[in-house]
């Protein structure tokens, strides 16, 4: 006891100093990043570990409904299912002779999320010459894929207005077939996103050329507010609704452009500045949608133009 | 799979069960379950090694949607580790693995989670740990109960803080004995901001908004009959609750939009927005649509002015006053000069006096002599009693009448700006006398606070932000000086205004525009030139820097950084930078991946020696196995402590197994810094305390023990780091 009562105290740290360094530390603690746990990999089989933990994310979201919802996410934020082809054909390449029948029908799984379908098929029809228990499979899903692989490998002509038109339209008829027969089955989705797709690049033709068609531009807003309430459920709906939006804003400002004398149509270009204030408006209340923001801007943006235009004619 | 791990798993398999145990195991899994790989239906041509054949099994199994093949091959599995375990080898390290794909074959998300929790508690490796972590963490419902958690950590937080922080003051307790001033005023301002803090209780959290959106998107995902809505997570009460609170936020927005709203057809969209929100569409009926007239836009329209009335003459100078007119309808100046002049030395037109000078005012301007026009103008508006007096003085008031008194004026109140924000901490004007009278007396009563000292910290820390960066925006000093450039290229302050605009410019950070109105000012001046140049060098190179910047955005800054300002100060940095990204371009591999998997080395050519162990024939030294750009590989070898580089010739198919090695190497570390990290304890999430700071550039605020954010104003977003959730019970 003495002699502990009478140890030289230490002198790296006076007694004053103690509390402060005490709430240094403590602050210290507070604040800093936690260390990473340091453990490496490197097992004999660690390329198959890396192969079933990919596989397994890329399992669990072959279900998703791509059609009402976005593609799901990597754990470093990619596209699942792009990440997952890369990394497959990476295990392609180190380990060319393992496992070529689940690498070879994950890759053909990855393809069609990825609209890739002739790729798809080819991947299929490879594991349906392997003896794997994946063959029946395979060579169901791959009749399924051919089919849309012809689908999409429909032309779309490009020489005149309305051969593209048509071309489209006979296009968007075949998968609106495929949606039909595949109702309830494994590809419903990706299906139902294609013709969405089709649809889409359409409805952007009858757009661009609006000017050129009969009716154009009421054809247009007619076909884009289908649209909309379309493919509601979608997962690109505020997508929709923002391009009627700037449908109708394009639409005024060629009502604007298209003064006669110095005559503005006011009922006609307040009327698309109306319709088009409202849906951004409408979108601009949305939460968790990334048309959000550029629907906001859009609005301000259309006020001043509005604002310009008007104090311009009066 | 760590070495430590194995050996723990090597130790715990030896003193659990032993060899009576681990025998009996084995009987219950082969004879009880009765599985392998051959009897479930999925063995090809068996692989040399049994624990591929299993995880073959298992994928397989898992592609047919058969989660007992799944379940049988993970048991299979279990049992070859421990197999492996009494003959003292390592495990196969796929157990865990196994464990992950059965978790995600599982029917329902609770099962989901349930069965990740579980192989958390197996220890898995850091990677597969991570990846766990992060599955659970994004799990629509967990996520939303997190930000739920967030809000509510943050709202207590800033109401006791809000709350402590005048009553906690060093010098008010301090001087609080003194004068009991003090004490009162921190009183109030301590039950001012509880007072509105509280008043703001109800208001919806952007992450409440998020975590409602994400509540919904579960529901829309899991509406399938079967599937819970996970009401012990989030009780579904609870989030009608919130909804009900977000739709009457957005109301109250929408409509406080629309009373806002300067022209009536943007108050109509955010009043039929209003419509759509539940629970609005009464107060939005309510809401009275603004008259289409007389809006702005009719009080502009000039037929809707009255007529002014025309001014009494003597017949005799009628015909000059119509002559006068008609000059100046046809704007020609000395027509008019001539007129007036005429008109002004007539006697019977003495009374037209101030109109002539009026219209020899606009003469000297239509001929470009915007100085004399000005004078006269201003002599003119000393008489404010006559109708042209006032007339001038209206018009002296318009901003593009005096574009540099305009000049002037913006800077005389940007100055006042910057010495309001550092006296007072604003920078924004007082929106009327009562306001300004208000604000000054609050100041003036926290100025107390400190005993005369008037808050000395924040005068010096808002001196220093302004001395380093300017807080006021410089827009008007910018829009009036450009103003003037463009449309009185003669004007004799054409130098002031540039001076004006290259401080301005300069001070918003603009330091290319700085330099280009610089390099048009009459005086050259070299220093002020090189430091603006250092400034706008030195920027780029913080771009450059960044990680708040995409990889294209640094490049750029750094291309154009070097191509525009080689000569400054930062250009050596910059230099250094560039190589150093040209150095870190190639695929690289590192040696540890060719040490752990014997198989590549054979495949990329390498020598057997370099990873033989012996340091005596030469072993490769640690670091990474780089691809020049000529596509040989290049590596570094120890030969008895010596280290020299050697490059290899790759062909096109060793070139794609580097590759692919190398993606694998640096997907794999992605992975791992992006996972999850270890869970830390909950309770300091609650800590109702934070640190904040913030200058004219950037913003950072800490949570100690629940996530740090950095804000820089050159960012769109912020930089945050969050402390993993603790939501699992």
């Amino acid at each position: 006891m003495t002699a502990s009562r009478h140890a030289p105290r230490s002198t790296n740290v006076q007694r004053w100093q103690r509390p402060l360094v005490a709430v240094g530390v403590l602050l210290c603690l507070l604040t800093s990043p936690r260390p990473a746990v340091g453990a490496e990999r490197d097992g004999e089989h660690a390329a198959y570990e890396n192969l079933i933990e990919v596989l397994a994310d890329f399992a669990r979201h072959l279900r998703d409904d791509l059609y009402r919802f976005p593609p799901p996410a990597d754990v470093t934020g990619g596209n699942l299912f792009a990440v997952t082809l890369t990394r497959l054909e990476n295990f392609r390449t180190l380990h060319p002779a393992d496992m070529p029948d689940v690498v070879s029908f994950a890759k053909a799984e990855a393809y069609v999320r990825l609209g890739d379908y002739a790729k798809a098929e080819r991947a299929f029809q490879a594991v349906a010459r392997l003896d794997s228990p994946l063959r029946p499979l395979a060579e169901q899903r791959g009749a399924v894929i051919a089919a849309m692989a012809r689908a999409a490998d429909l032309p779309e002509r490009t020489d005149t207005l309305e051969s593209r038109i048509a071309s489209l339209r006979a296009k968007l008829d075949a998968w609106d077939t495929l949606v039909r027969d595949n109702t309830g089955e494994t590809y419903e989705s990706v299906c139902r996103r294609e013709e969405e797709r089709i649809e889409g690049r359409l409805l952007s033709t009858i757009i661009e050329n609006r000017a050129w068609l009969d009716g154009g531009s009421d054809t247009a807003v007619g076909s884009a507010a289908f649209m909309v309430a379309k493919h509601s459920e979608s997962a690109r709906a505020a997508a929709h609704a923002l391009r009627l939006a700037d449908l109708q804003a394009a639409l005024a400002r060629t009502c604007a452009g298209e003064r006669t004398n110095g005559k503005l149509d006011e009922a006609a270009f307040e009327a698309h500045v109306a319709a088009a204030m409202e849906i951004y408006a409408r979108i601009a209340s949305l939460d968790g949608v990334p048309e959000k923001a550029e629907a906001e801007g859009k609005l301000r943006a259309l006020e001043a133009y509005r604002h310009t235009v008007l104090s311009d004619v009066h | 799979m760590s070495t430590d791990r194995r050996a723990r798993g090597r130790a715990g398999a030896a003193r659990g069960t032993g060899r009576t145990g681990l025998a009996l195991h084995r009987a219950l899994l082969a004879g009880v379950l009765g599985f392998s790989p051959a009897r479930a239906g999925y063995a090809l041509t068996p692989a040399s090694d049994p624990a591929i054949e299993h995880a073959r099994a298992a994928l397989v199994a898992r592609f047919l949607d058969d989660r007992h093949g799944v379940e049988s091959a993970h048991e299979a599995i279990r049992r070859l580790d421990l197999d492996r375990a009494r003959d003292d080898r390592e495990d196969t390290g796929l157990a865990d693995q196994l464990h992950y794909l059965e978790a995600s074959s599982s029917p329902s998300r609770e099962a989901y989670l349930e069965q990740l929790r579980d192989a958390l508690r197996s220890d898995p490796d850091v990677y597969l740990a991570g990846r766990m972590r992060w599955a659970m963490a994004s799990d629509e419902l967990v996520t939303a109960q997190r930000l739920m958690g967030a809000a509510r950590h943050n709202r207590i937080a800033n109401l006791v803080n809000d709350a402590a922080r005048p009553l906690g003051r060093l010098t008010s307790i301090a001087l609080s004995g003194l004068n009991p001033a003090v004490a009162l005023t921190a009183a109030l301002d301590s039950i001012t901001a509880t007072g509105g803090n509280l008043w703001r209780w109800r208001r919806p959290a952007a992450e409440e908004r998020e975590a409602l959106h994400r509540y919904r998107e579960h529901l829309r995902r899991d509406a399938a009959p079967g599937n819970a809505t996970s009401g012990d997570i989030i009780p579904p009460a609870r989030m009608h609750r919130l909804a009900a609170r977000v739709a009457a936020a957005d109301c109250n927005r929408a409509l406080r939009r629309a009373r806002a709203a300067a022209e009536p057809a943007t108050a109509r969209a955010h009043l039929e927005a209003a419509r759509l929100i539940s629970g609005c569409e009464t107060r939005a009926r309510r809401e009275e649509p603004p008259p289409a007239e007389p809006g702005p836009a009719a009080a502009r329209d000039p037929r809707l002015r009255p007529a002014d009335p025309l001014p009494r003459m003597p017949e005799v100078v009628v015909p000059t006053y119509h002559a006068m007119l008609l000059a100046l309808v046809r704007a020609e100046p000395a027509a008019i000069r001539s007129v007036a002049r005429e008109l002004h030395d007539s006697p019977a037109g003495a009374s037209l006096g101030d109109e002539a000078q009026y219209v020899e005012t606009v003469a000297a301007d239509l001929e470009g002599r915007h100085q004399d026009a000005l004078t006269s103008l201003r002599a003119l508006a000393d008489a404010p009693s006559s109708n042209m007096g006032r007339h001038a003085t209206e018009l002296l008031r318009q901003p593009g009448t005096d574009r540099f008194g305009t000049l002037r004026h913006a800077v005389a109140d940007h100055r006042r700006a910057r010495v309001r924000y550092v006296l007072m901490g604003s920078n924004r004007k007082p929106l009327g006398d009562a306001h300004g009278l208000a604000r000054a007396g609050l100041r003036g009563l926290q100025g107390l606070q400190n005993f005369g000292l008037f808050n000395v910290f924040g005068l010096v820390g808002r001196s220093v932000q302004v001395w380093r960066g300017d807080p006021v925006s410089n827009a008007p000093i910018i829009a009036a000086g450009e103003d003037l450039l463009a449309r009185e290229p003669g004007s004799p302050h054409l130098d002031e205004a540039r001076d004006l605009l290259v401080d301005a410019y300069s001070r918003s950070g603009e330091y290319e525009r700085a330099l280009f109105h610089l390099a048009r000012m009459g005086t050259p001046a070299p220093k002020r030139a090189k430091k603006l140049r250092d400034r706008a060098a030195s920027r780029l190179l913080r771009v450059a820097r960044s990680e708040a910047f995409g990889p294209r955005a640094r490049q750029r800054a750094l291309d154009l950084m070097l191509a525009h300002y080689p000569d400054t100060e930062s250009a050596d940095d910059a230099r250094e930078l560039q190589s150093q990204r040209a150095a870190s371009e190639p695929a690289q591999l590192p040696s540890t991946t060719l040490r752990s998997d014997r198989a590549l080395a054979p495949r990329l050519g390498l020598p057997s020696e370099w990873l033989d162990g012996r340091g005596e024939n030469g072993e490769l030294a640690d670091g990474d196995l780089r691809l020049a750009d000529d596509g040989r590989l290049l590596a570094a070898v120890e030969v008895a402590g010596d280290r020299t580089d050697h490059s290899l010739s790759l062909d096109g198919e060793q070139t794609a197994v580097f590759v692919a090695a190398a993606n694998e190497t640096r997907h794999l570390t992605a992975a791992r810094d992006a996972g999850g990290a270890p869970r830390g304890a909950p309770f300091e999430r609650f800590l109702p305390f934070f640190v904040e700071a913030a200058s004219a550039r950037a913003a950072y605020r800490s949570f100690p023990g629940s996530s740090r954010a950095l804000c820089r104003a050159t960012a769109p977003t912020c930089t945050t780091r969050t402390r993993p959730p603790a939501v699992l019970p």
